[in-house]
């Protein structure tokens, strides 16, 4: 099996667990399903052409978000989608039922997130809905990653400000959850 | 506390929670692993570079092969060859071509066809244009000048004897190339050698460089470059250069050269325009009655003393046949200087104590290569004044010796006790003028 194969093979491994994920970093970014499902197929297809620079299945992930992130933006350019979250039949409710307080709250973060700019809420979305290391999201941005790093930060800086402006109040609203993942990804490659 | 850094922790944890989860189509992963194991294999920007870097080394290969010729062993000798393979050749001809930059860069053309028994025709075209033209058919010659409106015509008789057996030199190019030795003395740097590519061939190349402007154009530096074809010895193109000695400017070249090609038979004749002035040449010498007087050999040579005449002024016309018998001309001094192929003078003594010294000759042009040598021309010498002719001589001696000229052919033959002719009232050196 040459190379090529080899990486064929990776692909078509990694294609059920990373394909989901794909598909829904396409629907939280507002494209609607049937197209997020084409983009999703389209970025394993993109791939495979890309398949010679691919180096190893450890960067397999950061790099399969790389193409796909650029494939919205293609897409973004040519239909111009907005990039507002569009909540349509297949969102599975996480935790609530609709109009639930914490439903509403969701509503209110992505309304919030819509409004950065797509330098600052890329990597938001990367990091904490598409759960990618810092490294694997730099890497899909191609960004270096203290880039990436500062980003995210600025990013939360103005997504706050933003749900701020929206009259979210962080003191008396703020929900336990668990410890920042993306402040201890950066040494976990 | 109210840490910003907490504060972002929150935001974080806030945004987190906002993720929202969408159910995945169910023939998703299906159709991906599908579409990935039918994909045909890329072809990945590194087999571009693969293939662009094989693309482009064969294209230099085919390059270097097809345009830039690579020297090969066995170039030595290629003169020799040519010279041979001009020996045997029955036919050519040659279309030189070349830039007058004196004319505005007008270009001229001068075209030769020369056969291996004799015939020949030169042609020099200026800007398209007719200038001059010279055929020397079987029987006939004829000498052409536009500028001046007039023309030379002549009988031809050469002596069965003399048939050449080569294929006259091509003037152009071998006049240059036999002087290829002397040229070296003079401090030219002359290379023989071979060279060969994919869409040339291999080639025999001579290369005479030298110092020396080319009229019209800057720089003093020339360079000829003839090429051959190593299996026959062939001309197969020459190119003349200008430099100044960072770069060569082509000036000169062929056209066209085709050897053993079918002739036809009106290439020796020529009809002036009318109005030409043509001017008959009585060469009764070269078909006088009568044998040869006296042959003799001398230094590989044979010379022959066709007739001999008198006129009334006592002057003598002897027609002269001169011969090189076997083998290769010997080399001049110095070194390639070809006049006649080794045509002679005559000296004459006459048993009354008269001396004759050469006056002037008439020649029919010998064919003349490195291998072959040999012609007629008629002598006409006149007694020295110191020593008129004496009335009673009744017998000369004649001797037809080289020239001064082109010291290395040394040859001297002496026929003693000829009978004087008796002086000819005709006019022995005229040329009759009609109006064409």
């Amino acid at each position: 099996m040459d190379e090529m194969e080899r990486k064929r093979a990776l692909l078509i491994e990694a294609a059920p667990s990373l394909a989901p994920g794909l598909y829904s970093f396409f629907r939280r970014l507002g494209v609607d399903a049937p197209t997020a499902e084409d983009l999703a197929q389209d970025t394993f297809l993109l791939a495979w052409q890309k398949a010679a620079r691919l180096h190893g299945a450890r960067e397999l992930r950061g790099w399969l978000y790389g193409i796909a992130y650029r494939r919205y933006l293609q897409h973004r350019e040519q239909a111009r989608t907005e990039t507002t979250v569009a909540l349509t039949e297949d969102r599975v409710p996480s935790v609530p039922g609709p109009g639930s307080d914490a439903e509403l709250r969701a509503a209110l973060v992505r309304d919030a997130l819509a409004t950065l700019p797509d330098k600052y809420a890329s990597p938001l979305v990367l990091v904490y809905w598409q759960e990618l290391s810092y490294l694997e999201a730099a890497r899909a941005l191609s960004l270096p990653i203290g880039t990436l790093a500062w980003r995210v930060h600025q990013g939360l800086k103005l997504l706050k400000r933003a749900l701020a402006e929206k009259g979210w109040d962080d003191e008396l609203a703020f929900p336990a959850s668990s410890p920042d993942r993306g402040a201890t990804s950066v040494c976990e490659d | 506390m109210n840490w910003p850094f907490l504060r972002l922790r929150r935001t974080a944890a806030l945004l987190r929670s906002a993720r929202t989860e969408f159910a995945v189509p169910e023939q998703l992963v299906t159709r991906a692993v599908a579409s990935l194991e039918s994909a045909p294999v890329p072809q990945t920007r590194r087999s571009y570079r693969r293939v662009a870097a094989a693309v482009g080394a064969t294209v230099v290969v085919l390059f270097a092969l097809g345009f830039v010729p690579v020297p090969r062993s066995g170039g030595k000798g290629a003169l020799a060859r040519a010279m041979a393979a001009m020996e045997s050749a029955p036919s050519v001809f040659v279309h030189y071509r070349w830039i007058e930059p004196a004319q505005g860069g007008a270009v001229s053309d001068i075209l030769q066809w020369r056969t291996a028994e004799g015939l020949r025709r030169d042609e020099f075209h200026e800007a398209g244009q007719l200038v001059t033209l010279e055929v020397y058919g079987r029987d006939s010659f004829l000498r052409y000048d536009r500028r001046t409106g007039s023309a030379t015509v002549g009988e031809w008789r050469r002596p069965a004897e003399m048939t050449p057996l080569s294929v006259p030199r091509l003037d152009r190019t071998f006049r240059s190339l036999q002087a290829t030795d002397e040229a070296t003395r003079r401090g030219s740097t002359v290379r023989e050698f071979r060279e060969g590519s994919l869409w040339g061939g291999t080639r025999d190349v001579i290369e005479v460089e030298n110092r020396g402007a080319v009229q019209g154009f800057p720089g003093d530096r020339r360079k000829l470059r003839c090429e051959f074809d190593p299996a026959t010895g062939r001309l197969l193109s020459e190119q003349r250069y200008n430099g100044d000695g960072y770069s060569w400017t082509l000036w000169s070249w062929t056209e066209e050269i085709n050897w053993d090609g079918d002739i036809p038979e009106e290439t020796w004749t020529f009809e002036p325009p009318a109005g030409t002035k043509v001017l008959v040449e009585n060469n009764w010498w070269s078909q006088h009655p009568g044998g040869p007087l006296a042959t003799g050999r001398s230094g590989g040579w044979e010379l022959t003393l066709y007739s001999m005449d008198r006129d009334r002024t006592g002057s003598l016309y002897l027609a002269v046949g001169w011969r090189h018998l076997t083998g290769p001309l010997p080399k001049t001094d110095p070194p390639g200087y070809y006049h006649y192929g080794g045509a002679p003078c005559a000296t004459v003594t006459d048993d009354a104590g008269g001396v004759y010294d050469y006056h002037l000759h008439q020649a029919h042009e010998p064919p003349l290569s490195r291998g072959i040598g040999g012609g007629i021309e008629l002598l006409k010498l006149e007694p020295q004044a110191e020593a008129p002719p004496n009335r009673d001589a009744r017998t000369v001696t004649v001797t037809l010796h080289t020239c001064n000229y082109g010291e290395g052919w040394d040859y001297e033959v002496t026929f003693p006790n000829l009978p004087l002719p008796p002086a000819r009232q005709d006019d022995l050196w005229t040329v009759q003028e009609i109006q064409y």
